[in-house]
């Protein structure tokens, strides 16, 4: 198992294996990431729609997959193993608040974590196992042990494997990690790895 | 590849139907339905948990008061799974694994903010510290999916070895946050829900939880020894809120569940929430894989749509009725309202099964299959 691309955005920095890709220190979340999809020039009208959340896992994801041979696997070959910590809190709250006006259908579809799959999903057709679990803290070693799992069962060839989580406009992270069963890269796919890079 | 000697030793239901799964079992074998309207909403009908009984139950199993209802949900439902079970859920090579939605959503309603309480692993915590663990419960959140893939990855975690016992508890209440949401969803039918009926118009929602105490190699077994076989996830990539129209992505999972096992299903529990879509889709991935010639039922017009805990509720009746030999009938169902034929199973009748598929898909797009055998 190898890791061939790995991304992290926190702090208004986006970076990937070969170092930063984008820098907007200083500029909250919303802005920053509305300026790095005008920036990567994405077209990709369901953004706009997507809670932060969404839009952080999102943009992480399309970093993640650049220069990736999206072809070269079936859509039943890829699979996405994501945790957090907060659920979707954020969007919770806002929901709730919504709901002494007219309760928003289209907040309470982001309530749910995996959600956050689904959008990736719908983008990259993503069609292999799916699995969001919660834990209080990035827990590499949750991480490695399930991916590990999804390889030995099904019939996964390349897993997408992270962390976002968000909580406000300063306070966000994604860490995300894309693996091959067999793809040869530099990285190997260790709970090692899982915890030195991305940090 | 799975496979391996997984039984099962211990399992519990509480739910509108009661606090124990033969008391619920029964409830179902005699056609009752827990979908009542109640006099705070009566916009439609809702199973809920007696909550009179159980304020009584948690006095008397003397549970922390410093747990919430949802604490106190999960924390009685695993500990009479395990009162019948001599897993020691203590142990080094024991994890409890929680699958819920929404967990303590309902704090958010007294007070909008962040709180550590409200968090999904801070219940996790709690729950395992009740039950004295050495292990963090792990906890699985995959909306609808969530209680037939915290099963699946149990059947992983046990066949690689990394356990020897493991309970899957699924919980969900409803609260005002969750009812407010499906209503603005106008997913909701103004009466029970109808599974697969041509008239169906909406889900009815339901509370509950459900344990299963999973162990490897242990001679103890209910249900006349039957195994956790296999089973996998899947995902539509089509919409985030509406299910696939072709049912390609449920298909999916089912063969992946399939492909890891040399045993077919001879019942399907399905999802069948009977909201138009879902059922429509359900249908046609049943036909896609080839089962359209196999019994099958939806129970959610016994226990309502209980999220979370729905794979695991409906997983354990159907091993009761594996156990009985009865095919429980689909409560409510009049008249077949799906473009694609499926043996759906309408009044509770004998059956003789060994073995049995339960599908469960979910907002997100996402889908899950897990497959038992004698």
């Amino acid at each position: 198992m190898y890791i061939l691309n790995h991304c992290r955005i926190s702090k208004g920095i986006i970076s990937d294996s070969d170092g930063i890709v984008f820098d907007s220190q200083g500029n909250n979340l919303a802005y920053f990431l509305k300026e790095f999809y005008k920036f990567d020039k994405i077209i990709y009208p369901k953004f706009y729609k997507m809670d932060e959340q969404c839009k952080l896992a999102f943009i992480a994801s399309e970093v993640l997959f650049r220069n990736f041979r999206r072809d070269d696997y079936a859509d039943e070959e890829l699979a996405m193993i994501f945790a957090n910590s907060d659920s979707t809190l954020t969007t919770d709250m806002s929901f709730w608040d919504s709901t002494f006006a007219i309760a928003s259908p289209g907040l309470f579809v982001y309530t749910l974590p995996n959600i956050m799959l689904g959008e990736i999903a719908i983008r990259n057709k993503i069609k292999g196992e799916n699995i969001f679990f919660i834990s209080r803290e990035y827990d590499p070693k949750l991480l490695y042990n399930q991916t590990e799992l999804v390889f030995q069962n099904t019939n996964t060839k390349i897993a997408i494997v992270g962390w976002v989580n968000y909580e406000n406009d300063t306070s966000y992270l994604a860490k995300l990690f894309l693996v091959s069963k067999s793809d040869e890269a530099k990285n190997i796919f260790s709970l090692e790895n899982l915890i030195n890079l991305n940090n | 590849m799975l496979n391996q000697n997984i039984t099962i030793s211990g399992c519990n239901i509480i739910s509108s139907l009661g606090f124990t799964s033969k008391e619920n079992f029964r409830n179902v074998l005699n056609g009752v339905s827990g979908l009542q309207f109640h006099s705070h909403d009566s916009a439609q009908p809702l199973a809920l948990i007696d909550k009179r009984q159980f304020d009584k139950s948690s006095f008397e199993n003397q549970l922390p008061e410093t747990f919430s209802m949802f604490e106190k949900l999960c924390a009685l439902s695993i500990k009479d799974a395990l009162s019948e079970s001599s897993v020691k859920i203590n142990s080094e090579d024991s994890l409890i694994i929680l699958a819920t939605t929404k967990g303590n959503i309902g704090m958010l309603e007294s007070d909008n903010k962040r709180s550590e309480s409200i968090h999904l692993w801070e219940s996790a915590r709690k729950v395992g510290e009740y039950f004295r663990v050495k292990n963090f419960p792990l906890v699985i959140s995959n909306a609808c999916v969530s209680g037939v893939m915290a099963q699946v990855l149990a059947l992983r975690m046990l066949n690689a070895g990394q356990y020897k016992n493991i309970v899957v508890c699924g919980a969900d209440l409803i609260t005002d946050f969750v009812l407010k949401g499906f209503q603005s969803f106008k997913a909701l039918s103004p009466a029970a829900c109808r599974p697969y009926d041509l008239n169906r118009d909406g889900l009815s929602l339901g509370e509950g939880a459900g344990s299963i105490v999973f162990s490897i190699g242990q001679s103890e077994a209910l249900f006349d020894g039957v195994r956790g076989l296999s089973g996998a996830s899947s995902n539509d990539a089509n919409h985030i809120s509406g299910p696939s129209r072709t049912g390609d992505g449920l298909a999916n999972a089912i063969f992946s569940t399939l492909n890891q096992a040399d045993v077919r299903p001879e019942f399907i529990s399905t999802h069948g929430t009977a909201t138009p879509y879902n059922d429509e889709m359900e249908s046609k991935a049943i036909n896609l894989t080839g089962l359209h010639e196999i019994p099958a039922n939806s129970l959610k017009s016994y226990y309502g749509h209980t999220l979370g805990g729905a794979g695991v509720i409906e997983t354990i009746t159907t091993l009761l009725a594996l156990e009985s030999s009865k095919a429980i009938g689909t409560l409510g169902h009049v008249e077949y309202g799906m473009a694609e034929k499926i043996n759906l199973v309408v009044q509770t009748h004998d059956l003789v099964f060994n073995s049995f598929l339960k599908i469960a898909s979910g907002f997100g797009g996402c889908n899950a299959a897990i497959l038992f055998s004698k």
